[in-house]
C-alpha cells in the first residue's frame, strides 16, 4: 500500500470557553485511492475534523501532516493538495455555473491553457455542461453539490474533503454523487466523506466512527457491522399496531435500537440478550419474530449506546369534528407557473391516523404540492382540504386545523423556548388559562424543562427538534405536515423524532410527510412518488417495493424502488442519472 | 382575532428587546446622534480664524483690524504680507476669508473719502464664507459709522433686524426641536423594514403564514410595534431637548404627539410597503435607504422647501416628514394653533391611509 495521504497524530482541539474538547486525541490515517468515511451524530466534531484537516483549523495538540505537509508550518502547500467542500459550499447564487467556476478558477490559479480542459472535463464529469448558463441558485440541490464538487476540485486535488454533501440531495443525485466520487477514487484521489447517513458508511473503504470529540471505531466499516450478526431481527405481523409494538419494544432494556421498516420493526438486542419471544413483544397478536442481516446502522446505534427510551407523554385522543371527511385531500390539484406545469392533477386521500408520505425528486413538484397543502401556495385549480375545510376558501379555519413543521428550524432564535412556545399559543388563539395550559402541557411532554428559559438559536439540535414540534402541535392539531423533518439529523435524534410522531399517530393524529430520505419514508404507512409534477405511484413501502422485485434484483430497498419507479416514468432522468 | 394580534405583537417587542445588543442599539444610537445634531452639525459662524494684508500703516488700519481681533466670531486674525501668501492660505483651507486693506486707506478716510476694502472668500464653503462676509460687513460699516460721529454727513437709513420667534437666532434651538421626528422615522423604518424581511429569511415567516393569521392580522402586528418603540423614542428625545438642552415648546407637547402619531404610522405604512417588495434584508436596507435619503432632502430639513423647483414641491408635499417638520418647529418655536398644524396632519393621515393599505395590498399578493 502506498503512503498515507493524511497522518494524525494525538490531535487535540479545544475551542475557547468550551470545558470539553472538540477532538479528543486522535490518531488516524488516511489512504489515498479510497473513500474515508466520517460517521457521527450531529456535533460529534466532524466538520471540525474537516477543518483542521484542510488546515483551516489550527490543531491544540497534535500534529496532522497531508501529503507530507504540516498543515500548521505549511498551510499554503496543504491548500494546494487538497480540494475542501464545505457544508455550505460558497456559491454564488446570483452567478451563472460558469461564473462561478470561472471565479473560483481565478481564486485557485487555475488560468490560461489550462483552464479550458479542466472546465471541459469538469462539467463532462458533473454533467453541468447543460446548464451552464443558469444561475447557481436556480439549480436543484444535488446540482448545486455537483458543482461546489466541480469547484473543489480545479486543481486536481490529492485529497477532497467533503463535508456532509448528501445533505438535501435525492437519491438519483445522491447515486450520481458516489457515482463521481468512486471514479475519482479511481484515478487515485482520496476522498473524506461526512455523513449523518449510515447508508452511506457502507460505501467507504474505512470509517472513522466520531462521538463528542471521541473515536469510538475507525477501519472497515463491514467488519464493525458483522459484529452485528445474531441481534438484528425484524417483528412482522402486527399490522395497525406495530406502532405501540415499536413504542413498548424500545422501553425493553434488552433492545438498543427499534425502527419502522414498512410492514416490519426492525429491532437490535443488546449484545448478551436472546431473542426476543414474539409473545412478549405483542400480546394477544401473533407476530413472527425472524433474524435479518445487519447494517452499518445497528452497530451504530448500538456503539453509542442504543437509542433513547423516552418517549413522549401525552394523554387522550384528538377529537375529529367534521366526521366522514377526510382528514387530509388532494383534489386534482394544480399549479403552473407560466406555462410550466409544476404539479398537474395530483390527487391523494390520507386516512385518519395515518402517516402519509411524499417522496419525489428535487425539482419534480413534491414542494410545489406540499406547499398547496399547507396554504402557502394557491393552485391554479383542484382543492386542498384539511377536514374537510378548504385551504383556501376558509383558510383561517383549515390552518387552526393543521399543525406545521419547515424544513428548516424556523422558530425565533432570539427569544426564549417559553416565549416561543407563548407566541405559537397565541398564533393559535389560544389565551389565558387554556394558553398557560398548552404552554405546560408541552414543556412536560417534550422534556423542554431543563431548557426553557435559553435562548432556541442556542439549542442543541435534538431540543430544537422537539421545540419545533412542540410549536407544531401546541394547539393539538389533527392534521400534522413535516416537511424533510430529519433532513441532515443525526440517527439518534431521528429515532428520537419519530418516535415522537409515532405517539401523535397512536392518539389519532393524521401526519403528512416530505422526505428525501428513505429511512423515513419507511415509517409512512403509505408513500405517493411524484415525478415530473406527477403523482405516479401511491402505496405502502413494501408494495412499492415488491412491484420492482426482479430475479435480479430479490430483496429491493426503497430507495431502489424509488429509483427504478421514477426512471420508468422519466427516461430523460434516468439517462442524466447514468 | 384580538389574542393572534396580541401574540404577534409580543412577540415582535420581546425580538426587539430580549438581545441586550438590541436594547443597545434602539437606545444609544439615537441618542448619540441627537447629541451629535446638537452640537457638531452647527450652521453659525464661530471660532473661525480670518487672515488680513494690510497695505496701509496708517492708524485707522490698526483700529479696524483691533476690531476684527475683538468679534468673537473670529478666533485669530492671521496677517500676510501679499496676495500670494493670503492665496496659499485660502488654497490649504487655514482661513476661509481674508480682508485686504489698501494703502491709502487711513489717508482717504482721513481726507473724507469713502475707501473700499476688498474681501477674499474661499467659494467652495459658499455658506460660511456668505455668513464670514456678512460679519465683516458688518464690522466695517460699524466702524465707518463710527468714524464719521462728528462729521457732518446725512445719516444713511439704518436696518436694524429681529429675529421673531427665535430671538437670539440661536441655530440650535431651531435644529435640535427637528431631531424629534428624524430620529425616530430612520429608527423605525429600520426596525419595521427589516423585520419581515429578517423573518423571510430565518423562515419563520412562512410558520406565520401557515397558522390562522390573517395577512391584515400581520400588517397590523407588525405596524403597532414599530409605532409603540418610534413613539418612545419621540418621548425620549423629547424630555432630553427639554431638559437637557433647555429648549422648551413654546405650543402643546399634547398638540405635537397627536401630530407625531399620525406621522409614524405614515412612516410605518412606508417601511411595511418596503418590506413587501424585498426578499432579503439586504434589498430591505436598500429601499430604506433609497427611500430615506430623499425623504430628508425633501422636508426641509436643511434648506426650505420654498426655495425649491416648482415641480419638485409636490413630491416634498406628499412626503410626511415635510409636514412634520413644520408642526415641530411650529410648535417649538411659535405655539402654532391647532388649526394650522391639523392642516399639515391631514397630508399625513393620507399618505398613512395609502401607503397601509398598498402594504396590506401587497402582503395579500405575497401570501398567495
Amino acid at each position: 500500500m502506498s503512503a498515507p495521504l493524511v497522518e494524525i497524530s494525538g490531535l487535540q482541539k479545544r475551542f475557547d470557553g468550551g470545558t470539553e474538547p472538540a477532538i479528543a486525541r486522535l490518531s488516524t490515517v488516511i489512504q489515498p485511492g479510497q473513500v474515508t468515511g466520517l460517521v457521527g451524530p450531529d456535533g460529534a466534531g466532524k466538520t471540525t475534523l474537516m477543518r483542521l484537516i484542510a488546515g483551516l483549523l489550527a490543531p491544540s495538540e497534535g500534529s496532522i501532516t497531508v501529503c507530507g505537509f504540516d498543515t500548521l508550518d505549511n498551510p499554503a502547500a496543504v491548500h494546494d493538495v487538497i480540494g475542501y467542500m464545505p457544508q455550505r459550499f460558497g456559491l454564488y447564487e446570483d452567478l451563472t455555473v460558469l461564473e462561478n467556476l470561472v471565479l473560483y478558477a481565478d481564486l485557485k490559479g487555475v488560468v490560461g491553457p489550462a483552464r479550458a480542459p479542466t472546465f471541459e472535463r469538469l462539467l463532462a464529469f458533473t454533467d453541468l455542461a447543460r446548464f451552464t448558463d443558469r444561475l447557481a441558485g436556480k439549480l436543484s440541490g444535488g446540482m448545486k453539490q455537483k458543482l461546489g464538487l466541480a469547484c473543489a476540485m480545479l486543481k486536481s486535488p490529492r485529497l477532497l474533503l467533503l463535508d456532509e454533501p448528501s445533505v438535501g440531495v435525492d437519491p438519483i443525485s445522491r447515486r450520481e454523487l458516489w457515482r463521481m466520487v468512486y471514479q475519482l477514487i479511481g484515478e487515485g484521489v482520496g476522498v473524506v466523506w461526512s455523513t449523518a447517513y449510515l447508508d452511506e458508511a457502507e460505501n467507504c473503504a474505512d470509517v472513522i466512527v466520531l462521538n463528542e470529540g471521541k473515536v469510538l471505531y475507525s477501519g472497515d466499516p463491514h467488519a464493525l457491522t458483522a459484529t452485528m450478526a445474531g441481534r438484528v431481527f425484524h417483528v412482522r405481523g402486527a399490522g395497525p399496531e406495530r406502532r405501540d409494538l415499536l413504542a413498548r419494544a424500545i422501553k425493553r432494556p434488552e433492545i438498543v435500537d427499534g425502527v419502522m421498516q414498512g410492514e416490519a420493526v426492525r429491532l437490535v438486542v443488546a449484545e448478551t440478550a436472546s431473542v426476543p419471544e414474539a409473545a412478549e413483544l405483542a400480546p394477544g397478536r401473533t407476530v413472527s419474530v425472524a433474524p435479518i442481516p445487519p447494517r452499518f446502522e445497528d452497530a451504530f446505534v448500538a456503539l453509542l449506546g442504543g437509542q433513547s427510551k423516552r418517549t413522549l407523554s401525552l394523554d387522550g385522543h384528538v377529537s375529529d369534528n367534521h366526521d366522514g371527511a377526510p382528514p387530509v385531500e388532494a383534489k386534482a390539484l394544480t399549479r403552473r407557473f407560466g406555462d410550466f406545469t409544476a404539479a398537474d392533477q395530483i390527487s391523494f386521500e390520507i386516512r385518519r391516523g395515518e402517516i402519509f408520505g411524499l417522496l419525489g425528486p428535487n425539482g419534480a413538484g413534491k414542494s410545489t404540492t406540499f406547499k398547496m397543502m399547507c396554504g402557502l401556495l394557491r393552485p391554479t385549480s383542484g382543492a386542498a382540504r384539511v377536514d374537510g375545510l378548504d385551504l383556501y376558501s376558509a383558510p383561517a379555519a383549515a390552518r387552526a386545523r393543521l399543525g406545521y413543521m419547515a424544513q428548516k428550524f424556523s422558530l425565533y432564535g432570539d427569544l426564549s423556548v417559553r416565549q416561543n412556545l407563548e407566541f405559537f399559543a397565541g398564533a393559535y388563539g389560544l389565551w389565558g388559562a387554556k394558553k398557560r395550559a398548552a404552554v405546560e402541557r408541552v414543556i412536560a411532554a417534550f422534556d423542554l424543562d431543563a431548557h426553557v428559559n435559553d435562548n432556541a438559536g442556542g439549542l442543541p439540535l435534538g431540543f430544537k427538534q422537539r421545540l419545533a414540534l412542540a410549536a407544531a402541535v401546541m394547539h393539538e392539531p389533527p392534521v400534522l405536515f413535516l416537511d424533510e423533518p430529519t433532513s441532515g439529523v443525526d440517527p439518534l435524534t431521528r429515532r428520537e423524532f419519530w418516535s415522537f410522531i409515532n405517539a401523535m399517530v397512536g392518539r389519532g393524529v393524521t401526519v403528512m410527510v416530505t422526505t428525501h430520505f428513505m429511512d423515513e419514508a419507511e415509517y409512512c404507512d403509505r408513500v405517493a412518488l411524484i415525478s415530473r409534477g406527477k403523482c405516479i405511484a401511491i402505496d405502502a413501502p413494501e408494495a412499492l417495493q415488491a412491484s420492482i422485485r426482479t430475479e435480479a434484483l430479490p430483496n429491493p430497498t426503497l430507495e431502489d424502488a424509488f429509483v427504478a419507479l421514477i426512471e420508468a416514468q422519466d427516461p430523460e432522468t434516468a439517462k442524466a442519472a447514468a | 382575532m384580538w389574542t393572534r394580534l396580541i401574540a404577534l405583537i409580543m412577540k415582535e417587542l420581546l425580538t426587539a428587546f430580549r438581545d441586550p445588543k438590541a436594547r443597545v442599539a434602539l437606545i444609544v444610537p439615537p441618542i448619540l446622534q441627537l447629541f451629535l445634531f446638537a452640537f457638531a452639525a452647527t450652521m453659525e459662524v464661530s471660532n473661525v480664524p480670518i487672515g488680513v494684508i494690510n497695505d496701509d500703516w496708517g492708524a485707522a488700519s490698526v483700529q479696524l483690524i483691533s476690531r476684527f481681533e475683538r468679534a468673537s466670531a473670529f478666533s485669530e486674525i492671521r496677517h500676510y504680507a501679499g496676495l500670494r501668501q493670503a492665496r496659499a492660505a485660502i488654497d490649504a483651507q487655514q482661513v476661509m476669508a481674508v480682508v485686504r486693506i489698501g494703502q491709502d486707506f487711513s489717508r482717504a478716510l482721513a481726507a473724507g473719502e469713502n475707501p473700499s476694502i476688498e474681501v477674499l472668500l474661499d467659494g467652495r464653503k459658499s455658506n460660511s464664507a456668505q455668513l464670514v462676509n456678512n460679519y465683516i460687513g458688518l464690522i466695517v460699516n460699524q466702524f465707518s459709522s463710527d468714524r464719521r460721529l462728528g462729521v457732518e454727513v446725512a445719516a444713511a437709513s439704518q436696518v436694524i433686524d429681529r429675529s421673531w420667534y427665535n430671538a437670539n437666532r440661536d441655530y440650535r434651538e431651531a435644529m435640535v426641536p427637528i431631531l424629534i421626528a428624524t430620529l425616530p422615522m430612520a429608527l423605525v423604518m429600520m426596525i419595521v423594514g427589516m423585520s419581515v424581511a429578517r423573518e423571510q429569511e430565518l423562515g419563520t415567516f412562512e410558520q406565520l403564514l401557515v397558522s390562522p393569521l390573517q395577512p391584515i392580522e400581520i400588517v397590523v402586528g407588525k405596524a403597532v410595534p414599530g409605532l409603540i418603540i418610534g413613539l418612545a423614542q419621540c418621548a425620549i428625545m423629547t424630555v432630553i431637548i427639554q431638559f437637557g438642552f433647555g429648549i422648551h415648546a413654546t405650543g402643546s407637547l399634547a398638540v405635537l404627539f397627536a401630530a407625531l402619531t399620525v406621522f409614524m404610522i405614515a412612516i410605518t405604512g412606508v417601511a411595511l410597503f418596503i418590506s413587501s417588495l424585498v426578499s432579503n434584508q439586504q434589498q430591505a436596507m436598500m429601499g430604506i435607504m433609497v427611500t430615506m435619503m430623499p425623504a430628508m432632502l425633501l422636508s426641509g430639513f436643511s434648506s426650505p422647501v420654498q426655495n425649491m423647483p416648482d415641480w419638485l414641491q409636490p413630491l416634498a408635499g406628499i412626503n410626511p416628514l415635510t409636514h412634520m417638520l413644520v408642526i415641530v418647529r411650529g410648535v417649538f418655536l411659535r405655539d402654532t394653533p391647532f388649526i394650522l398644524v391639523a392642516e399639515q396632519i391631514w397630508p399625513m393621515a393620507a399618505v398613512a391611509v395609502v401607503t397601509m393599505t398598498a402594504a396590506a395590498w401587497m402582503f395579500r399578493r405575497k401570501v398567495e
